[in-house]
Order: structure tokens, then C-alpha cells, then sequence
């Protein structure tokens, strides 16, 4: 008998209607609706008595994924001492818990930002509407529900972040900004703009505009324009963190709109002042108009004494080793495609493994070291032009010995053997900016490690700090 | 070097995408292995059961793709695992996504569910501590033959010893491994 009987129960079924080629209804994922009375009652609830006091906690949105059991590996843990709950309360439109924005930072150097509903001094979402079957009661976030990717930026040398984030629609009950680590199903419970996963669309009055982010500390004004008024908001503090809520514009949930970053009519647009009187727009599809981090300073990365950063690597062929997929492999002639002679092996493959001295430290989730490969060509022998290795994901101090494993081609998925020369190159990278400025920048350097190494990769262009070269026969 | 267990998981992943029930079979053997592998990354068996199903929603939505010429079942499976657990990872929350495709619900955990799942990682550390006593040369074999599954012959090649040695490290070190996990010596 098996542990989980219903989820064989389930495969059983949808392999049964995937041979009879029956269409499947995603209807399961939805939400039962609520009725609209009990929506309206709590929402009116909420309002007449000012909140606060009405609500009592419900369970508490637990991350979907546990961080690292290590401080130094992956994006790292939340740093209790660094949860700082931002004195600015923004008024709900409607009523209710107003909204807060706490910042959060990790031991591998990233801040993140989580914004909700604030009810004695707690950041969490309200049980209306499609929330938490509409119970009416307060749900505090957890911290490590902000903790991911795509919500966190690196903190630079004076511990200031930069992550602009510009107007976008959300639910009332304040779930969309709890964080990235928090299961889908319990992001929202409707369908917002551009989304299509539960079946019913968020109806308008549940929705609110918000905008939420950080802007260093060259920040010094923002002035939100919508169709009806213009007004200006002072960036708070150091961090310059602002919070800006506001009614969603007519049609906002309707129609072609959040589709490929489209805004319904009416949707506010911010105008970033900084104290050198520069400029720029959230949201903005110009890139001349596109938000830089100004007053944020990128930590520097500096070798002991000042000299060139150099490692003596020793580096060993093994037919059989573990190594996890490479993070990019490039093809010859620049078609970018991935050759099938060297898999992601995910499992046991021939490998190169790379041990070294770190020269330079790798203290966050924006540094680390790598190692590329290019074997030398071999007439019959469908090669790629350059292999990636994963870069480090675990803090490395000065001195310490770092351990690297590469996958390299296997005669096994090949055309017969392969017998070559790899040429390598062990390398320190560091990145700056965030996930979400990588997706609007082309400029170098910018965004998550992996993502900035890869592309560059993908550019054909020498990246990162150089600290040995080797050339070793495998067979 | 293919054992006929190992031909019966292929025969069982190729036919089960004509036939349904070869699928379930399919999950029945590999249900253990892959719960009590998420379960040692995470830790934690909710999340243990809720990698393994997207893992098996991948696993039949991709059943085309499978060419038993290119490797095993449960090397391909566990290729499976290791995406669905690394785009875990890297995006801070469970993938979902096979799942929503295939029309599949949310997973409901009882507690006895989650105290079996639980109970998978444990064996595990036991057995662990158990294999780190053992002397390294067969400590090395069984790391091979046992949990990478890997043919005698491969593994010979590497320890440059002969297959007959290779089995001999095997049989010793499970011999001892088996007596320590259940109190002896």
C-alpha cells in the first residue's frame, strides 16, 4: 500500500484522461467562492470599526520552502535583529488594518521587502474576500515569507538595498505582498490582471493599487500622477522606502490589461527625483527612463595586500562523479543551442573536479567563484565550445579551500570517444541590483549571480576576476 | 550490466504510457525512494509529499520523452526530482505547476502520512552514520552499487579492482551495515 494513496489515486486519474485525451479541467486549483454577503460583511466589518481592534490572529502564512539550515549557504536565513517594521501607515481607501512595509535582511546579504496589512505591530494579510476563506481575521507573515529571488536585492557597502517597485494591482486582504516563499495557493485566491489560474476574476472592489520599494538614499521625491490628481510623497529614511495605496482605476481587473506589463487606464505612474536632480519613472518601458541605483555603492571586492588575485588549482578528471548540471553550456558557432554530448548529468557523470584557494572572500548570495571549460575540438566529435559550472552558492572567506565540480562531455551521449584537452579558467564574479532590475537592464553585472554570469556567457564575454587558468587531458 | 528489476522499472515507464495502471505501478516503487530523498533536503515531510507529487506529475506528463536506450527509469525519475527540487530552490517555493496543468488537487497529509514520511529521513541518518563507520573501501562500493546504482563493471573500472572484489566490498559492507542498524556489533 502506498503512503500518499491519494496522490496515486490522482496520477492513476490523470494518466487515464491524458490517454483518453479528455481535456483537463483546472477547476480543482480554484478556490470555492465565497458568498458575496459574508464578503461584504466582513469587509464592512472591517471598516465601521476601524479594524485594528476587531481582529484576532489566524494562522500565521507559513513560507512554502525551508531557507538553508546554514546561515552561509543559498540566499541564507532571515537576521532577527535586522526585521525592521517601517514607522509609515498608509490609510486603506476603503478601510480597515491600515498598511505597513517592513524590511527584512539575510546572512548572505540580501533585503528584502514585505508589505501587508498592520495589526498591533504586525505585518500579515485579513481574511476577506477569497483570503483565508473570508474568516475575518488576521494572518501575521512570517519572515521567510519574503525571503526569495525575485523580492530581495543585495545590500550594498553602507547596508542600503535598491528594489523600485512600481504601481501594480492587488487584493485587499494584502496576501500579494507577503513575499515569493509563500505556496501559490495562497498568494491570492482570485484572479488579478494578467493572471488566469483560478477561474474567477478578483471583483474591482477588492483590488487596490500599491506601490512598494526601496530607493537608497539619494531619493528625494516622488510624485505619483493619476488621471484625477498628482500629489508627492517624501521617500522614508535612509533606506528611502515608500508605500503608496490607492483605489484600483475603473476596469482594472478586465480585458487585456497586466498582460505583458499592460496597465488599465488610469493606473498612477511615479516620478523618481533623486538629490542630484535626476529623474526616472516607474513604470517606464524607456530606457533612458529607467530607474538607476543612485547613492547605492556596489561592496568592493579587494585581494589581501593589494596584489593581483592568483590561486595555485589543482584539478583531477574523474569518469564517475557527482556534479550538479552545468549552469550553461554554449555551442560552437554561436547557435546557443545545448549540445546533447554533454547532459545535465544529475547523477553520477564524467567530471572535472576544480580545488583552489580562495584568494578573494565570497561573503553573500552576489559573490562567488566559477569555473568555465573549453574543450579543445576534436574532428567527429560534436563538442561544445564552453561549459559553465554552477557558481558557489556558500559564504567563502579569504584562504579558504573551494571545491568544484564540472561536468564535462561524456562519450556515453556522444559520437564514440572524445578524447581532448579542456582548457579552464577558475574565476571570482560578483553581481549588484536585483531580479527585478535584471529583467528591464542590460547593463552588466546587474541582477542574481547565476543569471549575470550565464548571460554574459551567453555574449561571449570574459567575465569576472580571473585567479587561475589550467589545461588537463581527459580521456 | 542491467539487473531484471531494473529492466522491469523500463518495461514498466515505457508501457505506462499506453496503460494507466503501469503508471500507478510505476509510483508504488518509486513512491519510498523519492518521498525519503526530498525528505532529507527539506526536512520537513509536507514538503517532502508536495516535491514528490509534482515530481510524479512531471515524471507522466513528460512520459513521451522517455527513451529507455538513454538511461533507466529511475535515473530519468530522479533527474526529475533533482529539477523539480533545484527550480524549487531557486524560485523559494514548491513547484506546482505539472500539477495545476494535469488538474490534479492540493495533497491532504494526515498525520500518519506525515509521520512515515518522516520516518524515511530518519532511517536514513541511521544508516548514514552506519556507512561513515564502515571502512572506506567498502564504504566506497556500497556509495556506488547501492545509492548511485551503478553497474559492477563501471565501478570496478573506477576502484581498478575486478568486479569480483567490487561484490565482495558489497556484500561485507551491507553484511556489517545490517547487523549495526539492527543492534549488533
Amino acid at each position: 500500500m502506498s503512503i500518499l494513496p491519494q496522490l496515486e489515486r490522482d496520477l492513476l486519474h490523470a494518466a487515464e484522461q491524458r490517454l483518453t485525451g479528455a481535456r483537463v479541467p483546472r477547476a480543482r486549483w480554484r478556490r470555492r467562492r465565497l458568498t458575496l454577503a459574508l464578503a461584504l460583511a466582513a469587509a464592512a466589518l472591517l471598516g465601521a470599526g476601524g479594524g485594528e481592534l476587531l481582529l484576532s490572529n489566524g494562522r500565521t502564512v507559513q513560507p512554502a520552502f525551508v531557507l538553508p539550515q546554514s546561515p552561509n549557504a543559498g540566499l541564507g536565513r532571515p537576521l532577527p535583529s535586522s526585521l525592521r517594521l517601517l514607522p509609515m501607515r498608509v490609510a486603506d481607501p476603503v478601510g480597515g488594518p491600515p498598511w505597513g512595509m517592513r524590511v527584512i535582511e539575510t546572512s548572505r546579504g540580501l533585503a528584502c521587502v514585505q508589505g501587508g496589512r498592520v495589526v498591533h505591530g504586525q505585518i500579515g494579510g485579513i481574511g476577506v474576500g477569497y483570503a483565508f476563506e473570508g474568516d475575518g481575521r488576521f494572518h501575521p507573515f512570517a519572515a521567510a515569507d519574503a525571503i526569495s529571488l525575485d523580492s530581495c536585492a543585495t545590500i550594498d557597502a553602507r547596508g542600503r538595498a535598491f528594489q523600485p517597485g512600481a504601481p501594480a494591482v492587488v487584493t485587499a486582504d494584502g496576501l500579494p505582498l507577503a513575499g515569493e516563499n509563500i505556496y501559490p495557493y495562497q498568494r491570492v485566491h482570485c484572479d488579478l490582471p494578467g493572471q488566469e489560474d483560478w477561474g474567477v476574476r478578483c471583483p474591482h472592489d477588492d483590488l487596490r493599487v500599491l506601490a512598494i520599494g526601496m530607493l537608497g538614499p539619494d531619493a528625494a521625491s516622488i510624485r505619483v500622477s493619476t488621471p484625477q490628481r498628482t500629489f508627492t510623497v517624501k521617500p522614508y529614511g535612509p533606506d528611502g522606502a515608500y508605500l503608496i495605496v490607492l483605489p484600483a482605476p475603473p476596469r482594472a481587473n478586465t480585458g487585456p490589461y497586466g498582460f505583458q506589463g499592460r496597465a488599465a487606464p488610469g493606473t498612477p505612474t511615479l516620478t523618481v527625483t533623486f538629490r542630484n536632480g535626476s529623474t526616472c519613472r516607474l513604470p517606464t518601458s524607456s530606457a533612458s527612463q529607467q530607474c538607476r541605483p543612485e547613492g547605492i555603492q556596489p561592496a568592493s571586492v579587494r585581494s589581501r595586500a593589494g596584489a593581483p588575485p592568483h590561486s595555485a588549482v589543482h584539478v583531477r578528471y574523474s569518469p564517475m562523479a557527482s556534479a550538479p548540471a552545468p549552469l550553461a553550456v554554449n555551442a560552437r558557432g554561436g547557435t546557443g543551442s545545448f549540445p546533447r554530448t554533454v547532459t545535465a548529468p544529475n547523477g553520477p557523470g564524467p567530471a572535472l573536479i576544480v580545488t583552489f584557494r580562495a584568494p578573494l572572500a565570497a561573503p553573500s548570495v552576489s559573490s562567488g567563484y566559477d569555473v568555465e571549460l573549453e574543450p579543445v575540438p576534436v574532428t567527429g566529435c560534436s563538442l561544445p565550445a564552453s561549459i559553465l559550472s554552477q557558481p558557489t552558492q556558500q559564504t567563502i572567506s579569504a584562504g579558504q579551500r573551494v571545491r568544484i565540480a564540472v561536468p564535462t562531455a561524456s562519450a556515453r551521449d556522444g559520437e564514440g570517444s572524445c578524447r581532448t584537452a579542456y582548457r579552464g579558467r577558475v574565476f571570482f564574479a560578483s553581481s549588484s541590483g536585483s531580479d527585478s532590475e535584471a529583467r528591464t537592464s542590460d547593463r552588466a553585472g546587474e541582477g542574481p549571480l547565476y543569471e549575470v554570469i550565464a548571460g554574459e556567457a551567453a555574449r561571449r564575454r570574459s567575465f569576472g576576476v580571473t585567479i587561475a587558468r589550467f589545461v588537463v587531458d581527459v580521456p | 550490466m542491467t539487473s531484471s528489476l531494473e529492466r522491469d522499472e523500463d518495461d514498466m515507464l515505457s508501457a505506462a504510457s499506453t496503460d494507466p495502471q503501469a503508471f500507478a505501478a510505476f509510483y508504488r516503487r518509486f513512491e519510498r525512494p523519492v518521498l525519503g530523498f526530498f525528505m532529507r533536503a527539506t526536512g520537513r515531510a509536507d514538503l517532502a509529499a508536495d516535491l514528490a507529487a509534482e515530481t510524479f506529475a512531471r515524471a507522466l506528463e513528460s512520459l513521451h520523452a522517455y527513451e529507455p536506450s538513454r538511461g533507466r527509469a529511475d535515473n530519468w525519475l530522479f533527474g526529475i526530482a533533482r529539477n523539480v527540487l533545484g527550480s524549487s530552490y531557486r524560485r523559494s517555493r514548491v513547484e506546482a505547476g505539472a500539477r495545476e496543468r494535469l488538474g490534479m488537487p492540493r495533497l491532504a497529509l494526515d498525520d500518519h502520512a506525515c509521520e512515515t514520511i518522516a520516518r524515511l529521513g530518519d532511517g536514513e541518518e541511521h544508516a548514514t552514520l552506519a556507512l561513515a563507520q564502515l571502512p572506506e573501501e567498502q564504504r566506497r562500493a556500497i556509495q556506488a552499487r547501492v545509492l548511485a546504482e551503478r553497474d559492477y563493471a563501471e565501478i570496478a573500472c573506477e576502484l581498478r579492482c575486478s568486479e569480483a572484489v567490487v561484490r565482495q566490498r558489497v556484500s561485507r559492507g551491507l553484511r556489517t551495515l545490517r547487523a549495526r542498524l539492527a543492534g549488533g556489533r
